[in-house]
């Protein structure tokens, strides 16, 4: 189970509250970003979280994480968002591995 | 006699410099994670990196108790000032050790405060000794069991 957690404030305009949902999909945890105003531009692992999960960007958009063999707890990836207006902001998806 | 001094020594966690402690990064981790917090005002986050019965005495008169009071006293702060660490990061912390699954630490902190009002802020300066142990409910691994910071001044 993935328990994933949007800094709203950071990253999502506060006019469209509702642009934060997103969707869990299967065991491996595809994160589905909702479609409009804004595109994932890129996805990153800090060096210390390595050891416990991994990311990547697909090309559709989606964020795919996949937790470390073994691994359970908290942990987490950063992403940046670009606006449609060019702003970029980098937030971050804590992962909870149970 | 020697089986229960066997009990006794095996019941004491050993101690290590924070240096020689494998677990040195992710408490470092920890610590750099709880001040981008600050930075951002993000009370969620610091809460996180702390026990849900943490406790802090953060000068003579100012005492909490639970993660629940700290996120009050946050969110009161962030109300009116920014907080910000600076970039020195672990160079002021004075000693660290390593003991199993706690972890004593003892630094130096600056910390400037600026008032969300456009009122003159300023750098406070104190001393702070933090009790972090082991737990799988946080990033990194460890929380902020017990905190004391001796303001400077």
């Amino acid at each position: 189970m993935l328990e994933l957690r949007f800094d709203i404030g950071q990253v999502f305009d506060v006019r469209h509250p509702l642009d934060n949902d997103f969707h869990a999909n299967g065991t491996t945890g595809s994160i589905g970003l909702a479609p409009g105003e804004r595109m994932v531009t890129s996805i990153m692992v800090p060096s210390i979280n390595t050891a416990e999960i991994s990311a990547s960007l697909g090309d559709d958009n989606f964020i795919t994480i996949v937790p470390a063999s073994g691994f359970t707890g908290l942990t987490y990836v950063d992403y940046t968002v670009e606006h449609f207006e060019g702003e970029t902001r980098t937030a971050r998806i804590f992962v909870r591995v149970i | 006699m020697v089986w229960i001094a066997a009990l006794t020594a095996s019941a004491v966690a050993a101690c290590v410099p924070g240096q020689q402690s494998p677990e040195l990064a992710r408490i470092n981790a920890t610590n750099a994670a709880v001040r981008e917090a600050f930075a951002k005002g993000d009370v969620e986050t610091i809460a996180l990196y702390h026990h849900k019965n943490v406790t802090k005495s953060l000068g003579p008169g100012q005492y909490y108790e639970g993660r629940e009071a700290l996120k009050q006293q946050l969110t009161d702060a962030f109300a009116s000032v920014s907080l910000d660490f600076g970039d020195k990061g672990e160079e002021l912390r004075e000693s660290l050790t390593v003991c199993g699954n706690t972890a004593v630490s003892i630094a130096r902190f600056e910390i400037a405060w600026t008032p969300k009002d456009g009122s003159p802020g300023g750098v406070a300066r104190g001393r702070t000794m933090i009790v972090q142990v082991r737990s799988n409910e946080a990033p990194h691994g460890w929380v902020t069991l017990t905190e004391v910071i001796q303001p400077e001044g």
